[in-house]
């Protein structure tokens, strides 16, 4: 069964993750991209929060996305660079390590 | 001698006005107005629920240029984000209609809003924190205040950047989470972050928009440039970039000053995706401009005087569109002569911001 990997626990991010295909793993960050492997790894987007309102809109707040999800797709290696801090200042780019195995 | 007659009579009349208004929303009459008046009332004769302060319209075909003239006139009185285009009959409105149910901005009463902060923060980091919002309280009637309790202001130090919730939508976010968040911040963040950071972010808890997306300063950047850049930089796709960097703000959300590239408000973009090769600078704090827009929507008491906040609440809207043959609508030339001689001099912003005399600042206001 997939996973909904979530790393707000850690501090830091590890170098490396394994994760199995279906997993999508959630990074708080602005922004990433894959550099190696992306039929192995897909990077779904950078995503903004977002809160339900009771008359069924959605208010989000001014400010660049906050949320990156990645989805394993099949076993093999990726390498993604996740950008985090502020886009638009003074962006710190982390390299990430992904085996995806079943 | 007749000089001193004219300023009594002038000032009597000030007063009557003023005393006028007050008994609409007390119901009772006032001392002047029961003393024997000079010129009988055109209102004599009628039966006192129709003395009441009523609202009169303009027809609905002005509707759109009396809102761009209110807007003209004090940026308040614009609706914001464009929230107008999601209610359902937006033509039945009435003239109080799109700043108290549109706009996002806590009005023009001074206003104390109280902070508190998500995680476990040192004292003295939240004092620090609270002293750089509180920097726009320079001009402005707004202050913050921290609270041991729940706060209207929540503040994050966690991950997920900086961001805030936009003016009062900061009081439709549920109270266990925060409404802005400052990502990392610590005794040890240099104090230009603070400045930079805590100052913008509490800018958008006013009710101020980023400033790069407006169009004067949107129109300069290629958006090809941008895709790509932003693709290469953060791996944003079209969409992202769309949304954070290219769409400009709706004419009727804007705050009122020409766009300003070093406005607090405004962020760094690289001269390497605008037309012209020149950075769009940012800014890295509240500057002239900055405080005196802030200070002129959210203006200080003068002469002790408070703004009353609930006066609107008290006023009958019995409003009254009675339309007038086209002919008759006042030129343009006109009405902009009208407002003009509206200003009292002695409440040009050089007055009130003496530091500012002699900027473009002037133009501004």
């Amino acid at each position: 069964m997939a996973r909904l990997i979530d790393t707000q626990s850690l501090p830091e991010l590890p170098s490396q993750i394994t994760l199995s295909p279906g997993d999508v793993l959630v990074l708080q960050a602005s922004g990433g991209y894959v550099q190696t492997g992306d039929d192995v790894l897909e990077m779904l987007g950078a995503y903004q929060p977002g809160l339900l309102q009771a008359a069924g809109t959605v208010l989000s707040p001014m400010g660049a996305p906050g949320t990156v999800l990645l989805r394993a797709l099949q076993p093999g290696q990726a390498t993604v660079n996740v950008v985090m801090g502020d886009p638009w200042f003074s962006p710190e780019t982390h390299t990430l390590g992904v085996i995806v195995e079943v | 001698m007749k000089e001193k007659n004219d300023h009594e009579r002038q000032l009597r009349e000030a007063l009557l006005k003023i005393e006028g208004v007050l008994s609409c929303i007390t119901g009772k009459e006032g001392p002047l107005a029961a003393s024997p008046k000079e010129e009988p009332s055109a209102d004599e004769g009628l039966p006192p629920e129709q003395l009441g302060c009523s609202i009169k319209s303009v027809p609905p075909r002005l509707a759109k240029l009396a809102a761009e003239t209110a807007r003209r006139v004090n940026p308040v009185n614009g609706p914001v984000l464009g929230r107008l285009a999601e209610l359902k009959a937006p033509t039945d409105f009435h003239p109080q209609f799109l700043t108290i149910v549109v706009s996002k901005y806590w009005g023009p009463s001074p206003r104390r809003l109280t902070v508190s902060f998500m995680e476990a923060t040192p004292a003295d980091l939240r004092a620090r924190i609270v002293s750089h919002m509180n920097a726009w309280a320079k001009t402005t009637c707004i202050s913050f205040v921290e609270t041991t309790g729940v706060g209207t202001v929540r503040i994050a130090r966690g991950a997920g950047g900086y961001w805030s919730y936009l003016g009062t939508d900061i009081t439709l976010i549920p109270k266990n989470r925060p409404t802005m968040n400052l990502q990392g911040f610590t005794m040890n963040t240099p104090e230009s972050e603070f400045r930079r950071v805590v100052r913008h972010e509490t800018g958008h808890t006013l009710g101020f928009p980023h400033e790069h997306m407006r169009k004067e300063l949107v129109s300069r950047i290629d958006p090809q440039k941008a895709y790509l850049y932003f693709l290469k930089t953060q791996g944003w796709d079209k969409a992202t970039v769309d949304a954070q960097v290219l769409t400009p703000l709706n004419d009727q959300s804007i705050m009122g000053t020409p766009a300003d590239q070093t406005s607090i408000m405004c962020y760094q973009l690289p001269g390497s995706i605008t037309k012209d090769g020149k950075p769009i600078t940012g800014g890295v704090d509240i500057n002239t401009t900055d405080y005196a827009f802030a200070g002129k929507i959210y203006p200080k008491p003068l002469l002790g005087l408070t703004p009353e906040p609930a006066l609107a609440d008290h006023l009958e809207l019995a409003v009254d569109t009675t339309d007038w043959d086209e002919a008759e609508d006042v030129p343009d030339a006109e009405r902009d002569a009208t407002i003009e001689a509206t200003l009292l001099p002695s409440h040009g912003p050089t007055d009130r911001y003496p530091e500012l005399a002699g900027t473009a600042l002037a133009n501004h206001a």
